[in-house]
């Protein structure tokens, strides 16, 4: 990696998102602190990811046409954002007293051992053999999802579980972010992806500390070290949460179980707390959002909206709050359609 | 339902198979559902609700069976639970000893008894920036030191991160689980099975140059004989403690003699042929093959092309061959007829052609000479 793709990462991974994610929590007038801009910046990103490239792929269309559809998207929402002045006004709580200073070194040095690990540390997942080669075949062919990832070769229609992928074309946004800052695909999700992705996850395992424990600095700070102790030594199967976050956070069902059910979770508190408008945008981009990773992401988010928004309703008797995040639970739906269409019909 | 509360079982199983870890998740969930009325209708109830949806023998056996069905397990957040659990205790004192305490005492009990995915085995330092295996990389290297666009014939466990390092790199076969992505052509399958056992060489370096693959990459510790490498005008380029690779020119620049290759097909109920030269592909038979997909797998290995397509069944109108002509998903049949106008060569005598091998095995092959009688006729 030159000097000149390190910028352009800093520009595409870093800024951007802070950029789109200030815009999204300003137009909703959310307190925007840079941990919420950077993970809401993603999740818009991946939801506007989601709307446009779909289409394009499912008629077959250039990668290319993507790639500039979504950069004028992005600029688009990046704009509005800097012309309403929707800047970040605080990074980070700041401990209080003495016991909080100590807890949150702790959880910082927690923190940081789970992002060194995505660095430092290399596992082989024979998943990549399609997951991260489809993004190569992407980058390479221009062509999205049309190429086997097995042998290299093109192919006319979406084959068996690539159909899948239609629907959650995580492997197109890894290509349009190698694109734009000239890292190979396989670099991209193995080595510069995962460190973000797993800042994400601290970040939204933060925010629901906020949740759990306001006003309480050193409890959040103890709470964070949990969760990193439980991922570190919750390796009981394969299968797990945890052991998904810690071995193959690049791969997009990981994302959908390191990131986005946290993060679903976090947003529903809120919504119980506050059944308010910005909210319900806020689950409405993150439900999108986690369409793109992963067909688990449709059907999980799917699942969530359609029970918390059922249990919610009758905790809070408000039919309306019940039906708006079954109203949302529409956007799974015609996923799920789409692409049992595609892999059956 | 018996049986799908079972199947549920086992999962859950696999799943938590430490026991005392499950039971801490419960408790954590009871604890939250009896101490805090908030967190209890905000996070448990619904929670709870999600658990009856999926550990639903109902359910189960009407949706969830069809998908994966373990990752809904994830929703239960194990992690975001029994840690707030942990927190939870440790604020119950005001004073800051009491907390050390117990967060230590906590966390020793996590680090003793959980699972320490650090010593799992399931990382090794990262070796390169693509976090790939550096034998991987090696071998990737030699092969593209010679060729832009190399076509390869590789073990199986190469051919995970081959493509991942070099999109330009072809390969014959991939990982391709249970057919996840599609059917694989079993004549190629042979190939993989050839190289993984590490016996059969003359028919992988056969097939290598049939198909034009001037590369062919063994495991360092099964390599060929150099003879029968060198009868197939392979050398051997690279080799390191995990691969060997051998390349032919010859076969890169296309210039390789390719002799005929007749393959005897006998997948399930099916029996068919193939038969390759220098200048055509043919299949014989297997037009009123009812194995979906087969047909398809073996014409896509062969460029997804069929010079000729000779039946054998004048009486049948449906099978692989009807298939395909109604839906071609990209395969293309130059011509097909019956193999009883253009011949009087029958079946049973290419059939009888293999006596003498084990017809209960999927593949058997021969290289017929340049004048038998089944070239002649078939005018290749």
């Amino acid at each position: 990696m030159s000097f000149v793709n390190i910028i352009l990462c800093i520009l595409v991974l870093l800024v951007l998102p802070v950029l789109l994610g200030n815009a999204l929590l300003g137009f909703t007038k959310t307190g925007i602190t840079l941990p919420k801009s950077l993970l809401f910046g993603y999740l818009s990103e991946w939801a506007v990811f989601q709307i446009i490239s779909v289409p394009f792929i499912l008629c077959k269309q250039s990668f290319l046409i993507v790639v500039g559809i979504a950069i004028v998207a992005y600029v688009a929402i990046a704009a509005y954002g800097i012309a309403k002045k929707y800047f970040v006004t605080k990074i980070v709580q700041m401990p209080d007293n003495a016991f909080a200073w100590v807890t949150a070194f702790f959880a910082f040095a927690a923190m940081a051992i789970l992002v060194a690990t995505t660095i430092v540390y290399q596992h082989t997942d024979a998943d990549d053999s399609r997951f991260v080669v489809n993004a190569v075949d992407v980058l390479r062919t221009n062509r999205m999802l049309l190429t086997d990832v097995n042998t290299g070769q093109e192919i006319t229609t979406f084959l068996g579980d690539l159909g899948k992928d239609v629907t959650s074309p995580w492997a197109v946004y890894v290509a349009f972010l190698s694109k734009l800052t000239g890292v190979y695909p396989t670099v991209m999700m193995h080595t510069v992806m995962p460190p973000i992705l797993m800042v994400l996850v601290c970040i939204v395992y933060y925010l629901i500390a906020e949740e759990l424990f306001t006003g309480e600095a050193a409890h959040k700070n103890i709470f964070i070290c949990f969760v990193a102790l439980l991922h570190a030594f919750g390796f009981f199967s394969v299968y797990t949460q945890a052991t998904f976050t810690m071995i193959r956070l690049w791969q997009g069902k990981a994302t959908v179980a390191a990131i986005g059910i946290p993060c679903l979770l976090w947003l529903f508190f809120r919504l119980h707390e506050k059944p308010a408008k910005a909210n319900y945008l806020l689950i409405l981009v993150a439900n999108i959002a986690l369409c793109l990773p992963s067909n688990m992401g449709i059907l999980i988010a799917g699942l969530m909206l359609g029970i918390f928004g059922f249990v919610y309703g009758i905790q809070k008797k408000s039919w309306r709050l019940c039906l708006i995040l079954w109203a949302f639970c529409i956007v799974n739906l015609a996923y799920i359609g789409l692409s049992s269409v595609i892999i059956y019909g | 339902m018996r049986e799908a509360a079972k199947t549920i079982l086992n999962y859950i199983k696999d799943y938590y198979p430490d026991r005392m870890y499950l039971l801490v998740f419960l408790f954590a969930l009871c604890y939250i559902f009896i101490t805090n009325k908030k967190l209890r209708n905000k996070l448990i109830v619904p929670m709870l609700v999600i658990m009856l949806v999926v550990i639903n023998p109902v359910l189960y056996k009407l949706v969830f069976r069809k998908l994966i069905y373990w990752r809904f397990f994830w929703i239960f957040s194990d992690v975001l639970i029994i840690a707030y659990v942990i927190t939870d205790l440790v604020r119950k004192s005001d004073k800051v000893w009491v907390k050390i305490c117990i967060s230590c005492f906590c966390a020793a009990v996590i680090a003793l008894s959980g699972a320490n995915i650090f010593r799992s085995g399931v990382f090794v330092k990262a070796q390169n920036k693509e976090h790939l295996d550096a034998h991987t990389k090696a071998v990737c290297d030699a092969m593209l030191a010679i060729s832009d666009e190399p076509k390869c014939i590789v073990p199986l466990e190469l051919t995970w991160e081959a493509r991942q390092y070099n999109g330009d790199i072809q390969m014959m076969y991939g990982r391709n689980a249970d057919g996840y992505i599609n059917r694989v052509d079993p004549a190629c399958d042979l190939v993989q099975e050839s190289i993984a056992a590490g016996v059969g060489f003359d028919y992988v370096f056969t097939m290598a140059g049939m198909h034009g693959y001037p590369f062919v990459v063994t495991l360092a510790w099964k390599q060929p004989e150099e003879a029968l490498v060198s009868k197939f005008g392979y050398t051997k380029c690279f080799e390191d403690e995990m691969y060997a690779l051998y390349y032919s020119k010859a076969v890169d620049e296309g210039t390789n003699n390719k002799k005929a290759l007749l393959i005897r097909y006998h997948v399930k109920d099916c029996i068919f042929y193939t038969l390759d030269t220098n200048d055509a592909f043919v299949i014989i038979g297997g037009d009123d093959c009812m194995d979906k997909g087969l047909l398809r797998a073996v014409i896509r290995s062969h460029n997804n092309h069929v010079d000729t397509w000779y039946l054998l069944n004048e009486e049948a109108s449906e099978g692989e061959f009807f298939d395909i002509c109604a839906k071609p998903e990209g395969a293309g049949i130059d011509n097909s007829k019956y193999l009883s106008e253009v011949t009087d060569f029958r079946a049973e005598e290419i059939e009888a052609l293999f006596d003498g091998d084990n017809k209960d095995y999927y593949i058997n092959y021969l290289q017929p000479e340049d004048d038998s009688k089944l070239l002649l006729e078939l005018g290749l």
